[in-house]
């Protein structure tokens, strides 16, 4: 997964990426938002309608009131329209409660269950006291008027009887009028509910009742008409006390159950009121809380994400930018030539890597070129070198050609010139001066000679790097100190080799003629007034060299021809034998062999040669010839 | 005009070649003494000593260049470079013919530059030569007295 984000994502894909990833941010912070509010809005709907609620007990109060008030005019109106809406009023409670029963709290239910029940009691009470008064209504309409017209009817029945005494007919008028009065106060009571009316109806009935039994007294005579008026007497009383004990229960139900169970549903609906009123403000502090919550989680949830999507954007900024940068200077210092310029590893492949492998391509293009330029510089150098070399070797050889053809001129004009003087002596008869001069001639051809010999030895010397060997110096200077006896004698040089000398490796020849060539100088040219002459050789062992001295009591060289002296043809003495080439010679083969010949000497007091030969060069030789 | 007291310095290591130069230079004119000096060491001695002591400044000088010790150029530059002997015309007599010396010498005001020749006669007819054109020179008149 990695390696393949690694493989496929590009710069492009990462921007996008970064949008897009702004783009859930906000979106999810929008929905966070909607969802806090949508929650909010919940509870603010649950908090109006709990408002809604807490309002419901004078609602109920003012219904039940209504209710009651309908109750009470039916009870004393009788208006079956007012039974009718207290029905209506009923099940409109009802199915109200009922519809607040179904979304409320356990509290709330309880109160409303009671108060439903309460009303239902209130409700069957009414039923009750609605049989009872249609019974009483029924009661009084029927078998009270019926039993008042029975007692009406008999008495003007026997009032109809002529044969009655006028104080009986006065009497029985009496008796019907106080009848009518008793009808008269029972319907006043009924009416008006006032039971000095019912008393006053007793109290009539009970004067109607003593009446007909004084007269039944009075005839004497068992008056069927009058047994039956006191019977049917007795009905209507009956009846009516009947129809008040039912207007009693009645009232008895409307005033006090009804009425308490209309106090207890008020009482209810308070109760309900006050705890719907604590719910609320539970809920309104629920509501500050969530809604406290809600601001705090879209808050926190919103910085959260906008600090994901910063760290996402600086994390792929700096993705981006990071090794911009560093290719940048990368690129910097490669366009400066730098073929070392630091290329930072970058494993993701896109446009980047892309430039890193651009810059790699760059460096070693750049490497290439240093490279290539080193090389140039190098064979710049080695060209100089070999051009310096050439220059030298043409003016050395120039030299050569320039000091060669002087000396070798010299013999020639020498020999030409006596041959003019012997002419010129011969022509003027001279001739025994002129065979003298003869002697001069052949002199300088020998010595054209013997300088021929001796540029013919200076050139081999070149070549003498073939036919190294080790040479025991030792060895060496005894053979040349016994081959040179005769002149050494001659001359009266005394000639000191050192013992323990070193075993150097070189071109035996060419060093034996080194050292002729020392020996015979000292020879030629070692004078001392007061001693003997003397040419002593022996060594030192330096650090990497063999150092060998050859050390004669002579007039010495001063410092300023100490350089001079090793010219080719250069003398320091006008002696006839010398030719001017020996040192040169020496010095050539010093050279030769890698190593170094230099002069110490200060004016009169003798001169040294140093001969130095270089230990590890000849250690090397030694080896490449051991081969 | 006289030249019996003429004094010709002749620096020339050969003795073969002094000897040729001596034999014309008697041959033409007896008068001419010659000094002949065989090392650029006593050459340098003489100068100095003309410098110093008060010798007479010689009428002509001939110089070869291949000397022992000090050769000819250094000699040539030490005459050209001191007030009094500059005066003394010097002619570089050698056996080279190199265009490097001809060119150094000249610049170091050699008054001359002959090259010895190689004929049989050849030696004679340049020392005459070149004693017959400084014959006609005027330069005695201001290098002698």
């Amino acid at each position: 997964m990695i390696q393949y984000l690694i493989n496929h994502v590009t710069l492009q894909h990462r921007i996008y990426a970064s949008f897009i990833a702004a783009a859930i941010v906000i979106v999810a912070i929008i929905l966070i938002t909607y969802a806090v509010f949508a929650n909010n809005d919940r509870d603010l709907r649950d908090f109006v309608t709990s408002s809604n609620q807490s309002h419901i007990d004078l609602k109920l109060t003012a219904q039940v009131a209504e209710l009651h008030r309908l109750a009470l005019t039916y009870t004393y109106e009788g208006h079956r329209s007012a039974a009718d809406q207290v029905m209506h009023s009923f099940q409109n409670l009802m199915q109200q409660i009922d519809n607040t029963l179904q979304h409320d709290s356990l509290a709330v239910k309880t109160i409303l269950a009671t108060i439903r029940h309460r009303l239902e009691s209130y409700y069957s009470a009414f039923l009750r006291l609605k049989q009872q008064r249609d019974l009483r209504q029924q009661l009084i309409n029927v078998e009270f008027r019926n039993n008042a017209n029975n007692v009406e009817a008999l008495i003007n029945q026997l009032l109809a009887n002529p044969s009655d005494s006028p104080s009986m007919r006065l009497e029985l008028k009496n008796i019907l009028n106080t009848l009518l009065l008793v009808e008269k106060n029972v319907f006043r009571y009924l009416d008006s509910l006032d039971a000095s009316y019912i008393t006053a109806a007793k109290h009539n009935l009970n004067h109607v009742v003593d009446r007909l039994n004084a007269l039944n007294q009075a005839e004497n005579s068992s008056n069927s008409t009058i047994h039956q008026a006191l019977q049917k007497l007795d009905q209507y009383q009956q009846s009516y006390i009947e129809a008040v004990q039912h207007t009693r229960g009645y009232l008895y139900l409307i005033n006090v159950v009804m009425a308490a169970e209309a106090y207890e549903i008020n009482f209810q609906s308070k109760k309900l009121s006050s705890l719907i009123t604590s719910e609320m403000r539970l809920k309104e502090e629920a509501l500050h809380t969530s809604q406290t919550e809600a601001l705090n989680i879209l808050v926190i949830s919103a910085s959260l994400l906008l600090s994901l999507l910063i760290a996402l954007s600086y994390g792929i900024g700096q993705s981006i930018s990071r090794p911009i940068m560093r290719l940048t200077e990368t690129f910097r210092q490669l366009t400066s030539g730098s073929g070392n310029a630091k290329i930072y590893r970058y494993p993701v492949v896109d446009e980047i890597s892309e430039l890193s492998q651009a810059a790699a391509a760059f460096r070693d293009k750049n490497t290439q070129t240093e490279k290539l330029l080193m090389r140039s510089i190098q064979l710049t150098q080695a060209l100089e070198k070999n051009r310096l070399a050439l220059e030298r070797s043409n003016d050395e050889l120039e030299q050569f050609v320039y000091t060669v053809s002087h000396d070798l001129k010299a013999p020639l004009v020498t020999s030409m010139g006596f041959i003019g003087i012997i002419r010129k002596l011969a022509d003027q008869g001279k001739y025994e001066q002129a065979i003298e001069k003869l002697d001069k001639v052949t002199l300088s051809i020998e010595r054209m000679g013997q300088l021929t010999n001796d540029l013919l030895e200076l050139s081999r010397i070149g070549r003498i790097d073939v036919d190294m060997k080790k040479i025991d110096l030792n060895v060496l200077l005894t053979q040349l100190a016994q081959s040179q006896q005769e002149q050494l004698q001659g001359a009266g040089l005394q000639f000191i080799v050192q013992p323990r000398l070193p075993v150097i490796v070189g071109n035996e020849s060419r060093i034996l003629q080194l050292f002729e060539n020392i020996t015979s100088n000292a020879i030629k040219y070692v004078r001392n007034p007061e001693q003997a002459p003397v040419l002593e050789i022996g060594s030192i062992t330096d650090q990497g060299h063999h150092l060998i001295y050859c050390k004669d009591n002579g007039p010495g060289i001063e410092l300023a021809f100490q350089q001079k002296v090793f010219a080719l043809f250069y003398r320091l003495d006008t002696q006839p034998e010398g030719t001017g080439i020996g040192l040169t010679i020496v010095k050539k083969v010093m050279k030769a062999h890698g190593g170094d010949i230099w002069i110490e000497s200060s004016g009169g007091k003798g001169t040294i040669f140093w001969l130095k030969f270089p230990i590890s060069d000849k250690e090397t030789k030694e080896a490449r010839y051991d081969l | 005009m006289t030249y019996e007291h003429r004094d010709l310095l002749l620096i020339e290591d050969s003795d073969e070649h002094a000897e040729l130069a001596l034999f014309y230079i008697s041959e033409y004119r007896p008068d001419i003494h010659v000094i002949r000096l065989a090392d650029g060491g006593a050459a340098m001695d003489y100068l100095e000593s003309v410098c110093n002591l008060n010798k007479p400044l010689p009428w002509l000088c001939l110089l070869d260049l291949q000397l022992p010790k000090y050769d000819g150029h250094e000699i040539l530059s030490v005459i050209k470079s001191d007030s009094i002997l500059i005066k003394m015309p010097v002619v570089v007599f050698t056996t080279s013919a190199a265009k490097k010396d001809i060119s150094r010498t000249i610049s170091h005001h050699a008054n001359s530059f002959i090259t010895k020749p190689m004929g049989a006669d050849g030696y004679g007819k340049a020392i005459q030569s070149i004693l017959s054109y400084w014959e006609l020179n005027q330069h005695p008149l201001i290098s002698i007295g």
